[in-house]
């Protein structure tokens, strides 16, 4: 197997699409997050640390002022006992409220407060204490009879009061600033953490919007060489190829598009070839069949008119089936080059694989194969292009003969059909060599091959390609120890689809309808319900029909005039379709039996000129043809059923005759 | 800056790279600070031989007991250069009100005397002694077994260390089956005198607990002396700041016992080459106070020489003792801050002629 060899130059390194994506999500997502995290992480505390902060001296303040608010409430009880100090009952009850209860004596956290604050926390709390403590006192004094202690103690107690007071005022007046300046410190920050964040946020974007435009920038020029090639391909330019710039995605896209460029190259060459081919065979085929006709006629009447001696009789009748094998032969091979509409039709496949295998046979003896046939004979038909399968099938045939053609004897190509479930296979099974090992696995890539420089490596490919457009598909098993087993599958035609195909039409090909009907041997491909050729009566005769032969092969004509003389027809002979008109405007006639291709005035002019003059004769008309690629284009003038392939049997030839005046007379009653 | 000679060949880059090295100012020395003024000199001298530390204190005349002082100092503290804790404060009082702004700063507070069981709050505060709660625990159950006593009375002074203890004491007693008969606050500028006669006419106790400082404590048994000579008095740490004012509170109509945390432990080789630097530096017998800021200070230097730089690094290193490390070894015994840590108690029992040690 070998490979084009392809120069390309050395591509530039670059990051690929999916990592510069990547990190465009990535640097996105990191900027995006580092915003976040600072949001988090910086601004976040200082804001939640100012009213943090700011709690401990609202909670203190409260503290404190309780404190105090409660020691001046006993104060105040303290005062009235004074005046009443034999009531022991209230002092004791003044002096179990003025005892530390259990837990008591918690200072303030004055360590918690703002630095401005905790002087005159401690302060306060000194005096509290303090405050406390006189009273108590007072208390003492008042339950031991000593008024005048008592009234000291208290009017040091009023003192420190005093002080406490104004002490709190202070704390309050320097709390509520504090607290004003870390309502007004918590806006900075997060006027501050706004402005900040737009900034960047605005940067991002720029950058973002940047990086898009240098990605796109990228981007447009290998797309642009994409839609280019596209629309060259598109317009079936196949020469030119896109330039690969980087070895990223868009330059293996590029390159692949310059594979399939290739591939479509070479299958646009090839297919060229095969229609220049094809046209050629066509030419030939008419200049082969003409000689042919005449031969075949020939040897027809002169059996006919009997021959003495058996020897030269076998050898007339020879001569007449070797004539009958080059026409089968011909006839093969026209139908394989036509071109086709891939159109999908109802398809025998066992009847395609024998007309593939008729194709291909003539290798057979000089090759030494021994066909096995397994072919089945009553299979569902599939729908699928005719041409299209058959090609298929010979290319797989070509492949069987061509691995046999250097492997040992027996050379044995087994060619089978089955059903499996809703599918047929045709499976084409050789004794060959095989398939190398490393070559299965390319097998139905484009330009693999193992036939060095006499494949192009596109059949395979090709072939599967086609089966799988119609929904099968082709693959390939190792055939025992030694050969190849290729299965091409297509799937059984729905019932809906035979249904609609059963009704009482005419071949939807006619091509391939014409030229089998004048060759019983030739298969027909197209399942089809076409009129056939009616059993030709020996009995009867053409007695007074009026025939107007045109040809512009006198061998021919003759010789088809001559036939039907004998069979009591009125014949004139034309030269061409001029000639025949001239006839035709000067005499009647009841059939016009016409060559397709003549100098001057062709079949399909005479036909359509006949249409205009003379359209009851035009609709009794018969086509003669060497050539089977005329009916792809002018299917729609000719009647299918009026054009006959060359060479023709007589009887074949008579049998249509009869038909058309038969439709004729019935054409005119229903008129 | 240290003047260098270029030689030929050496590379500029490394001979820059050696002048920044020269222009990089030098670290601070690592620095103690005392949170506490009394015998903070004499602390330094010895804490600070090695030169691997300086120690750091206030020398204003401000006082210990001082709310408003405690604060200011922790304020000026903190600002210090290269401060990897801080030893102090003297009072639960004091201690509580600073021990936040050492928080907030990040710096490790270890706390050689206050045994208020609210430091334990503190997540940077690392307490050498027993809370209130343990101490008057022991003080009741000492009164309870060594004096017999069924009956106290608990006098103590009104703030976070008498309150704290009273608190205490009150549990303990009720604890071991001692009544409280009377439980009575008071402050160190009050009339103490005046106080106790108010309560004169309760029962006589069998013992008086008492949660004070050197100062009333004095002023206290004095007046007991008076009113209920005969009754022991057991006082808390507060009152046995030292010998000199155990020996004052000495009176021989009452009996006194003082709970402490530490006292030189006869043929102990650490506690005497303390107590001789000590009396080598002071020319006193040093008090329990003395030895606990020093075993803080020592506790601290360790820090420093195990390579712990920064106050995080110093505090992961404090929380580590009793746990990933093995605990430091100190005057106090082993020296670790894990919840089942034991703290050490003695009971003195100062009389005219010494202090002898009634309980450990």
């Amino acid at each position: 197997m070998s490979l084009p060899a392809e120069t390309a130059p050395p591509l530039r390194r670059q990051l690929s699409l999916r990592q510069l994506l990547a990190i465009g999500i990535a640097a996105t997502a990191a900027y995006v997050g580092a915003l976040v995290l600072w949001l988090a992480l910086v601004v976040r505390p200082q804001t939640d640390a100012l009213p943090r902060d700011g709690a401990p001296a609202l909670r203190a303040v409260r503290e404190i002022t309780l404190r105090a608010t409660m020691l001046s409430g006993l104060m105040a009880q303290v005062d009235v006992a004074l005046q009443t100090p034999s009531d022991t009952a209230n002092l004791a009850l003044l002096a179990e409220q003025l005892s530390p209860g259990r837990g008591g004596a918690v200072p303030l956290s004055v360590g918690e407060t703002p630095a401005a604050l905790r002087p005159m926390f401690a302060r306060a709390d000194d005096e509290t204490t303090l405050l406390q403590n006189l009273l108590l006192e007072v208390v003492a004094a008042l339950r031991l009879g000593r008024t005048a202690r008592a009234s000291e103690r208290l009017s040091t107690a009023h003192g420190v009061h005093t002080t406490l007071q104004l002490n709190l005022s202070q704390i309050q007046r320097v709390a509520v600033e504090d607290l004003e300046q870390r309502e007004r410190g918590v806006a900075a920050i997060v006027r501050r953490a706004t402005l900040i964040s737009l900034g960047w946020s605005v940067f991002g974007a720029l950058l973002i919007g940047l990086w898009g435009w240098w990605l796109l920038r990228r981007l447009e020029r290998p797309i642009r060489a994409l839609e280019r090639g596209l629309a060259r391909v598109s317009s079936g330019d196949y020469a030119s190829e896109v330039p690969v710039l980087a070895d990223d995605e868009l330059g293996r896209v590029g390159r692949l598009f310059n594979e399939a460029i290739r591939v479509l190259r070479v299958r646009a060459r090839q297919e060229g070839r095969f229609a220049a081919a094809g046209q050629l065979l066509a030419d030939v085929a008419h200049e082969v069949n003409n000689p042919l006709m005449a031969i075949s006629g020939l040897i027809e009447t002169r059996l006919e008119d009997g021959i003495e001696g058996d020897v030269a009789r076998e050898d007339f009748r020879v001569i007449q089936r070797q004539t009958r094998r080059a026409s089968k032969l011909m006839g093969g091979l026209l139908r394989f080059v036509r071109t086709t509409d891939d159109a999908p039709q109802l398809v025998d496949v066992t009847v395609a694989a024998r007309s593939a295998v008729d194709l291909v046979s003539y290798q057979f003896g000089v090759r030494e194969i021994e066909l096995v046939d397994r072919l089945a004979p009553a299979l569902p038909p599939s729908l699928i292009d005719p041409g299209r399968f058959e090609q298929v099938l010979v290319n797989l045939l070509s492949n069987a003969v061509d691995a046999l053609r250097e492997s040992a004897r027996p050379r044995r190509l087994t060619v089978e059909s089955v059903q499996r479930d809703d599918m047929v296979e045709i499976v084409v099974a050789d004794s060959g060599p095989g398939v190398d090992a490393a070559m299965v696995e390319r097998l139905f890539q484009p330009f693999a091959t193992s036939k060095g420089t006499k494949g192009n490596g596109l059949g395979l490919y090709i072939s599967r390609q086609l089966l799988r457009d119609a929904g099968g598909d082709l693959r390939y098993e190792r055939h025992g120890v030694r050969g190849a087993r290729f299965i091409a599958s297509v799937p059984v035609a729905s019932a809906d689809v035979v249904r609609a195909a059963s009704a009482p039409v005419h071949a939807t090909s006619p091509a391939l309808d014409a030229e089998a009907r004048p060759h019983d041997a030739v298969p027909a491909l197209v399942t089809t319900v076409a009129t056939a050729a009616p059993p030709v009566d020996p009995a009867g005769t053409l007695a007074g029909i009026r025939v107007l032969v045109v040809d512009d092969e006198e061998p021919v004509r003759a010789v088809i005039a001559r036939f039907l003389r004998r069979r009591g027809a009125v014949v004139t002979e034309a030269m061409d379709g001029v000639d025949a008109l001239e006839h035709a405007a000067h005499g009647a006639f009841d059939l016009v039996l016409t060559d397709l291709r003549m100098p001057r005035m062709d079949g399909e002019q005479l036909h359509a000129a006949l249409r205009l003059r003379h359209p009851a004769l035009a609709a009794r008309m018969l086509m003669l043809s060497g050539d089977v690629m005329v009916f792809a284009d002018r299917a729609d003038a000719l009647p299918a059923d009026r054009v006959l392939l060359k060479p023709i049997e007589f009887k074949v030839l008579e049998a249509a005759i009869r038909r058309v005046l038969a439709e004729d007379v019935a054409t005119a009653r229903a008129a | 800056m240290t003047r260098l000679r270029i030689r030929r060949g050496v590379p500029i880059a490394t001979t820059l790279a050696m002048l920044v090295a020269c222009e990089r100012p030098q670290p601070p020395r690592p620095a103690i600070g005392f949170g506490s003024v009394g015998h903070a000199a004499e602390l330094e001298q010895l804490s600070a031989d090695t030169q691997r530390v300086r120690i750091v204190f206030d020398s204003s005349r401000w006082g210990d007991q001082d709310m408003r002082s405690a604060v200011t100092r922790a304020e000026r503290l903190v600002e210090e250069p290269g401060l990897i804790g801080v030893v102090g404060h003297s009072s639960s009082r004091t201690t509580l009100a600073a021990a936040p702004i050492y928080r907030r700063a990040g710096v490790p507070l270890v706390v050689p005397t206050s045994t208020s069981r609210l430091l334990r709050e503190e997540s940077n505060a690392f307490v050498l002694v027993p809370n209130d709660s343990i101490e008057g625990g022991y003080i009741a159950r000492f009164a309870h077994d060594s004096l017999h006593a069924r009956s106290a009375w608990i006098l103590y002074i009104n703030d976070a260390y008498g309150v704290g203890l009273r608190d205490g004491m009150r549990t303990g007693a009720e604890a071991v089956g001692i009544a409280v008969r009377a439980e009575v606050p008071y402050s160190e500028e009050g009339d103490i005198a005046l106080l106790l006669e108010a309560h004169a006419s309760r029962a006589r106790p069998d013992v008086i607990l008492l949660a004070g400082r050197e100062k009333d404590s004095r002023v206290i048994v004095s007046e007991l002396a008076h009113r209920m000579p005969g009754v022991p008095v057991v006082m808390g740490d507060g009152a046995g700041g030292n010998p000199i004012s155990l020996s004052r509170v000495v009176n021989p109509r009452v009996p006194v016992y003082v709970a402490t945390f530490w006292w030189p432990r006869v043929g102990n080789v650490r506690d005497s080459a303390f107590v001789a630097s000590w009396r080598a530096i002071t020319g006193e017998h040093p008090a329990p106070i003395d030895a606990l800021k020093y075993d803080a200070a020592q506790l601290l230097v360790a820090a420093v020489e195990d390579g712990q730089r920064t106050p995080a690094q110093v505090t992961r290193w404090l929380e580590s003792l009793g746990r990933t490390r093995a605990p430091w070894t100190g005057l106090v015994g082993p020296v670790a801050f894990t919840p089942d840590t034991r703290r050490p108690l003695v009971m003195l029992r100062p009389t005219a002629e010494a202090i002898h040690v009634a309980a450990r």
